[in-house]
């Protein structure tokens, strides 16, 4: 009787691991720097498994980068009033991306992929009914959903990883995040030792003191300007310490600039891998933001220097891979009394790879008329970018489409998203 | 050849000569003493002058007005049409198309097409209004152009005064597209005119009819009218408690009432006939034909005309004058005027029959206006603030549009003061500690130029030359306190002081 009971809980356990691996293995938690051992028969007995040599990079630009100096719509004629000393002007330093929009300057090590047609740019896009708050919005982007309709604990990165199974689930990801929390297997590539965020600075402290010893009566006038002065750097002391926490769990962006190579090249040594994350930060630009140059302008550059290291750090493994960048959310369009921005909605999104056709703007672009904006302040959400992982995830990916609801649950596109693949 | 002089009288010829030539220079000394104090004054006038008939000086100002005298000044400006227009501010004008584009022609390029089908729909409508934000900024743009650059600046003061007096308010609406050609053909024909056609011009503007719902207040003569139209009060109340008698006066609820049914039948549309101009129409039709009585006066029903006879009579109302006086003086010289100078303008506004320009003229010419007390000491709203700025550094404004975002940003944005008052009047209001700090960040953002109205890198800025422009606007203390500053910094610190912070 012993050993008939002793059989039939076997055999119970073995259907419930053919039927949820993620029970069996709930408990495993891959080591930092070794190799994770896969249990390859549960896997084939899960999915089809992802095309060979497709692939799929998130970077997460965390702290929400300011979409309208990524994208400047410089054609818009509110632009310049709403951006008094943070907009950017076309010159011969920028790229002309068409319906209105220049390309960043200091984005100039992505210029060569645009021109190849295999960088797209999607104005407008992010997650609807996010709140511009740094929290919220990290966890509405880790779980693929609204923050307060989130009930799993598993994020859609890992939810897809767990879709694609088979020999090619292994995930390669550069910073640890809740968005692939549930991936069966992933190995963490430290970014090491690298350059540090610089703090910014802001920009009229000399002037302040300055003016200070002549604002040194008792009239009306002297005491607004004292209390005014308290107030602002108070606020700018707050600001600055809302950049350092949301910066938190990623890869410094100067850091970032030359660690992108080598995770490029990580990613293609490794047959196993389909997926990549890493999140990249310094995009908090409450503080002197600074237009063609400056603060914003040099995480840009350092921003894309990685991303074309790491497209060329994938080397002929480029041509299967497609690379997406985005942040949590967007900026504020009206710029704040530092001369920087607020955490907004709508930001930009950025589709490069051999697979990619580029050389588009893509998705509707409502403009910066003040009954177009979000609560008459913020980008509305015009483009879901769920949508176009999806479209990546379907046609790229090989992702049969009826389990694209497991990857976004509760999202029904309200439009066809743009195509971004060829 | 000279004999020399000899002992004796010819002898005391030099010592008498030195000692005359010693007294002589002495009295002149004494003389060009005495003068000073005069001459301190003088230039207090000149400033005085300047600071309150003009956005604030430019490099020469000073130099000049002394030369004319401050008579001379004061008599040019109050006729603006004899001084021309430079020629950089035509050419920045050139550059806004829709700034020169009377209400009517706006209209048909911008506004919704009608359909065969019907009214246009919601996304027409969406872009409609993103156009008509677009006409909006170029006349923000604009007017910012005249505040910098025009030689008439009283007459750019008096439109900016009366554009708050005549707001619009907040829910323009379709009035949105109009605020530009609103200003442009009602109040700038008439902005140093008579009052009473400011009145009637505004009145009868369709932007005004639009933006208070006049175009919808209607007393259909058979009983049939379009849903949610019907006697609208909105309009009478803000032409009786804000554009003329003002709160506080002798108007009642009958009065507002008898003038919303005046008004009646005034609409937006084409005209039907060679006396309706500029999108004004009168239909009879939804007129209310009965008598009235305003303010104790009758007045026979007759249609359109009721309407003038009851503006004529707003207009000409002694509270009306002292209201009109009250807020000239608040706007020109200091917040709570003195109430003998209110009486003697507005018995100026009642004699001259409401001719603005001769109540301009006794003001200035008034012993008030050159009071010491009311020199130097009144704090600039944001819109003197950021104009007075570009002006004392001279040059021409590359473009507008981040002045008009900085204006926004210190609580004054142009067209858009969301009340039928405009911006608040009193200077005092906008003494609030964020604003002043905002005022030092925006003249540092301008001298460095990460504020672009100068150029990204603007070039010949100094502290001498700033310094030579404002004369005694700035103190010593000011003045060395800018020269010791870092050399980039230095303009910044004089335009961003106390003293630069006051007129």
């Amino acid at each position: 009787m012993r050993r008939r009971d002793m059989l039939r809980w076997l055999a119970a356990l073995g259907a419930v691991g053919l039927a949820d691996p993620g029970l069996v293995l709930a408990r495993r938690k891959a080591s930092a720097r070794g190799q994770t051992t896969g249990r390859e028969q549960d896997h084939k007995a899960a999915a089809a498994g992802a095309r060979p040599g497709k692939r799929l990079v998130v970077v997460l630009l965390q702290g929400g980068p300011d979409g309208l100096s990524l994208a400047a719509p410089t054609a818009d004629p509110f632009y310049p009033a709403l951006r008094p000393t943070t907009a950017i002007v076309p010159g011969k330093d920028s790229l002309d991306l068409g319906g209105g929009f220049i390309l960043h300057p200091a984005l100039a090590p992505l210029f060569p992929f645009w021109k190849q047609k295999k960088l797209a740019v999607i104005p407008a896009c992010g997650l609807p009914g996010v709140a511009p708050e740094h929290q919220a919005a990290l966890a509405s982007f880790a779980a693929g959903v609204p923050a307060k309709d989130a009930p799993r604990k598993s994020g859609w990165l890992g939810r897809l990883s767990l879709a694609l199974g088979g020999e090619r689930a292994q995930m390669l990801v550069g910073s640890l995040s809740p968005v692939f929390a549930g991936a069966p297997h992933y190995k963490l590539l430290a970014p090491g030792r690298g350059p540090s965020l610089p703090a910014p600075v802001p920009e009229d402290q000399a002037l302040f003191e300055a003016e200070s010893r002549l604002f040194d009566g008792r009239t009306a006038l002297d005491t607004a300007f004292t209390a005014g002065r308290k107030a602002r750097s108070a606020l700018q002391s707050r600001f600055l310490a809302e950049s350092r926490e949301s910066a938190a769990g990623a890869v410094p962006a100067p850091t970032f600039a030359r660690y992108g190579e080598r995770f490029g090249r990580e990613l293609a040594e490794r047959r196993d891998a389909s997926l990549g994350f890493v999140a990249v930060s310094g995009f908090d630009t409450h503080v002197s933001q600074g237009a063609g140059q400056g603060y914003l302008a040099d995480r840009l550059c350092e921003t894309a220097e990685g991303l074309s290291g790491l497209l060329d750090g994938l080397g002929k493994a480029a041509d299967g891979t497609v690379v997406v960048a985005l942040g949590e959310f967007g900026r504020r369009v009206r710029e704040n009394a530092f001369g920087g921005t607020d955490n907004g909605r709508g930001g930009v999104m950025l589709v490069m790879g051999g697979p990619v056709a580029g050389g588009r703007v893509l998705g509707p672009w409502p403009g910066l008329a003040d009954h177009r904006l979000a609560e008459g302040q913020d980008v509305d959400v015009a483009t879901d970018w769920r949508g176009v992982v999806a479209e990546i995830a379907r046609y790229h990916l090989g992702l049969p489409e009826k389990r694209l609801a497991e990857i976004f649950p509760g999202f029904t596109p309200q439009g066809p998203p743009p195509s971004v693949l060829a | 050849m000279l004999a020399k002089p000899g002992p004796g009288r010819v002898g005391r010829l030099p010592i008498l000569r030195r000692a005359v030539g010693r007294w002589a220079i002495f009295v002149c000394a004494l003389l060009w003493c005495a003068t000073v104090p005069a001459r301190a004054e003088e230039s207090a006038k000149v400033l005085q002058v300047l600071n309150r008939l003009t956005y604030g000086p430019t490099p020469g100002d000073l130099e000049r007005i002394t030369a004319m005298g401050t008579a001379a000044f004061i008599a040019s400006q109050l006729e603006p049409e004899r001084l021309d227009e430079p020629a950089a501010l035509t050419e920045k004008l050139a550059g806004l198309p829709t700034e020169s584009m009377d209400t009517v022609r706006l209209f048909r390029e911008f506004g919704p097409k009608a359909d065969t089908d019907g009214p246009p729909g919601p996304e027409a409508m969406r872009r409609v209004f993103d156009q008509a934000g677009a006409v909006a900024l170029e006349a923000a743009k604009s007017r910012l152009y005249r505040a910098i650059l025009s030689r008439r600046q009283l007459y750019e003061l008096m439109v900016a005064f009366w554009s708050d007096h005549f707001n619009l308010g907040a829910k323009k609406g379709l009035a949105t597209l109009w605020v530009g050609s609103f200003e442009h053909e009602a109040i700038r024909p008439h902005a140093m005119g008579r009052f009473l056609d400011l009145l009637s011009a505004t009145a009868m503007h369709p932007a005004m009819l639009i933006a208070f719902g006049n175009w919808k207040n209607v007393s259909p003569r058979h009983g049939v009218s379009a849903p949610g139209e019907g006697l609208d009060t909105s309009y009478a109340a803000i032409v009786l408690n804000n554009q003329t008698l003002g709160p506080g006066g002798p108007q009642k609820t009958g009065d507002v009432k008898a003038l919303a049914r005046i008004f009646t039948g005034w609409r937006v549309g084409a005209a039907r006939d060679g006396a309706e101009t500029g999108g004004f129409h009168f239909e009879p039709d939804l007129h209310d034909p009965t008598d009235k009585v305003l303010l104790g006066q009758p007045i026979k029903g007759s249609g359109v005309g009721e309407g003038a006879a009851a503006l004529r009579i707003l207009a000409g109302h002694k509270v009306t004058a002292v209201t009109i006086s009250r807020k000239l003086i608040q706007y020109f010289l200091c917040d709570e005027p003195p109430p003998s100078l209110v009486k003697r303008l507005a018995e100026t506004f009642t004699a001259t029959e409401g001719d603005i320009r001769e109540v301009l003229r006794a003001l200035f010419t008034s012993a008030e206006f050159f009071d010491p007390k009311y020199m130097g000491n009144r704090f600039k709203r944001p819109l003197r603030q950021v104009v007075s700025t570009v002006r004392a550094l001279g040059g021409v404004p590359r473009d507008t549009a981040a002045l008009v975002g900085a204006l926004d940003g210190l609580g004054q944005p142009l067209y858009e003061a969301g009340s039928a008052d405009g911006h608040p009047i009193l200077t005092a209001t906008w003494l609030k500690p964020e604003n002043v700090a905002r005022r030092v960040a925006l003249a540092g953002d301008i001298v460095s130029g990460r504020l672009p109205v100068l150029g990204p890198k603007p070039v010949g800025l100094s502290v001498q030359g700033l310094a030579g422009t404002l004369g005694p606007a700035v103190s010593a203390s000011t003045r060395q306190a800018a020269a010791k500053a870092p050399e980039r910094l230095g303009p910044a610190v004089l335009l961003g002081s106390p003293d630069f912070m006051r007129y």
